[in-house]
């Protein structure tokens, strides 16, 4: 196995741990029980993005998209189909009444920032934990529109692509969502590196 | 540090943000205005104090769990509205619940939290009224369409009646057309009935589909002129017909008079152009003028020319009806010189004037 090879072995079980986490979080916060399925890691350029996302549906989409900088630097978003996204959100809130006339397309809007926001910290988060890295985050930000326009600006700069999918299945709904972090190839190349570190001990 | 962020304490006051800072030992050592005034804990009763006794949610694990990655610099954490709706108290607790998201954030050097509660009742509210007025404009809009397309259909119907009575009339007039034997009574009979027909012809344009305010006068005058002429052929005349017409629009009423004057102007030249011998070659031309606002209509023959190679009659009844259309429709007419007799209209693109009630 080369390093690089080991490298990847490494992400993708990292990311399989943080996805483990994003569970436990949800699970424990909305007291339902939301089981996300083992995430597939695939490394591609920003040109094959588009063609590669599970959740694409006919109409648009719904992201959370977080920035991070440090030793690596980038962006990460959890995107739905906004149809799913809608789904999703109804489902795990089921049993919430909201007590006013608020409108509901904003409040899933902020829960599904919510959701997004636990599952990029636990991915995240448990790759930072891990080989020590020290990031900076923005706030979550939620986002809805074609797919084009969404995944545009996050991907200029971009030089790799990781896009992680997992499937969330909540009650009797399953619904595809991509996990897509946006790096330079010099912030890449330094997770490759300290991930080698770390493998090496 | 928790200091240099209480060091920034009077602008943070001043927010319209709720704001407020735990230490590592989860004590609360900022609690701005805001906060106060949304939840009614003043700031000596939140200062100094465990997060978990002042907002009581905020001592259950599952809260905690998510705050501790904070302390070591971990990535912010967001509690939307939906899921928890109860962390904040409400002051008073009276009129609508405020819709309030709060993003926790680690303190430089991971010295603490930085908590922001953003309220969004408002914009919420605006959202909510902005979908209702769409759904509403919609829905107006759905009506609109619905009443439109059954005024349509109305209108077709209407037509296609016109159409079939108009019919009749020219039936029944050409019936008592043949059962006179003056051919000056016959001839009259015969423009009458022309005349009718010409009306008839856009009621059908009109129910097979060309509705609208706006009717397309080339379609029109196409057809008009072929269906004259093919009266004519009938009757065993050669004609060549040659027809120039650049797409026009104009009203329902105006398209009316341009095709009865341009029924007039054709039978005129299929009656007296033509000559022993020789062919007629009849032309119906319409053009957009370079200004862009009228439009000339052009009908000419290859025939002898208006009699006495001047004028028209001005006492003949068809030609009286051309010139009085044409002054209703606030054009002018330009008899050109021959060979042939051949008459240039010119016509506003727009009317003006609606037109004058006895001609309506």
């Amino acid at each position: 196995m080369t390093p690089k090879d080991a490298a990847y072995e490494a992400l993708a079980e990292l990311i399989s741990i943080g996805v483990g986490r994003a569970a436990e979080v949800l699970n424990s916060m909305l007291g339902s029980h939301v089981r996300l399925s083992a995430p597939s890691l695939r490394v591609m350029s920003p040109a094959d993005l588009a063609g590669a996302l599970t959740s694409k549906g006919e109409g648009s989409l719904s992201a959370v998209e977080m920035d991070f900088s440090g030793e690596f630097s980038g962006s990460a978003e959890l995107v739905f189909a906004s149809q799913d996204a809608g789904k999703l959100v109804d489902c795990i809130t089921a049993g919430i009444v909201l007590p006013g006339e608020e409108d509901r397309e904003s409040i899933r809007a902020g829960t599904l920032c919510e959701v997004g926001n636990i599952v990029i910290n636990a991915i995240l988060g448990t790759i930072a934990n891990v080989i020590h890295a020290e990031l900076q985050y923005s706030v979550p930000l939620y986002l809805q529109g074609r797919p084009e326009a969404l995944l545009l600006d996050a991907s200029l700069g971009a030089g790799v692509i990781l896009l992680v999918n997992t499937c969330f299945q909540v009650e009797s709904i399953e619904v595809d969502g991509d996990i897509v972090v946006f790096l330079s190839l010099e912030s890449f190349g330094n997770l490759e590196t300290a991930l080698g570190c770390f493998i090496n001990g | 540090m928790a200091s240099e962020v209480l060091a920034e304490a009077p602008i943070l006051e001043r927010l319209p943000v709720g704001i407020f800072t735990v230490d590592r030992d989860w004590l609360i050592r900022l609690w701005n205005r805001t906060m106060a005034e949304w939840t009614g804990i003043q700031a000596g009763n939140a200062l100094g104090k465990a997060l978990g006794g002042v907002l009581h949610h905020f001592s259950e694990r599952r809260y905690l769990s998510r705050l501790e990655d904070l302390m070591e610099g971990g990535p912010p954490v967001v509690f939307s509205y939906q899921l928890h709706g109860e962390l904040f108290p409400d002051r008073g607790g009276r009129g609508p619940r405020r819709v309030r998201y709060c993003t926790a954030s680690s303190l430089p050097g991971s010295s603490g939290i930085l908590f922001a509660v953003e309220d969004r009742t408002e914009v919420v509210a605006l959202v909510r009224e902005a979908r209702a007025e769409v759904s509403r404009r919609l829905a107006a809009e759905e009506e609109l369409r619905s009443a439109l397309a059954a005024k349509e259909m109305l209108i077709r119907e209407a037509s296609h009646r016109v159409k079939n009575n108009l019919a009749m009339v020219v039936s029944l007039i050409s019936l008592d057309s043949d059962k006179s034997q003056d051919p000056g009574v016959q001839a009259i009979l015969a423009d009458l009935a022309s005349r009718i027909d010409s009306i008839a012809l856009i009621h059908e344009l009109l129910y097979k589909g060309e509705i609208g305010a706006d009717v397309g006068l080339d379609a029109y005058l196409e057809k008009l002129c072929a269906t004259i002429v093919g009266a004519f052929a009938g009757e065993g005349l050669e004609v060549g017909l040659t027809t120039r017409l650049e797409p026009a629009r104009l009203d329902l009423d105006s398209t009316l008079y341009v095709g009865m004057i341009s029924s007039e102007l054709v039978t005129n030249c299929l009656k007296y152009g033509r000559m022993p011998g020789k062919a007629l070659a009849l032309e119906v031309g319409l053009h957009r003028m370079a200004d862009g606002a009228c439009l000339e209509l052009l009908v000419a023959d290859n025939g002898p020319g208006f009699p006495g190679g001047g004028q028209p009659s001005s006492g003949s009844l068809g030609w009286s009806l051309v010139t009085m259309l044409v002054g209703e429709l606030g054009g002018r007419i330009e008899v050109l010189p021959g060979p042939g007799a051949a008459t240039r209209i010119h016509l506003p693109e727009r009317r003006r004037e609606p037109l004058s009630p006895q001609y309506r």
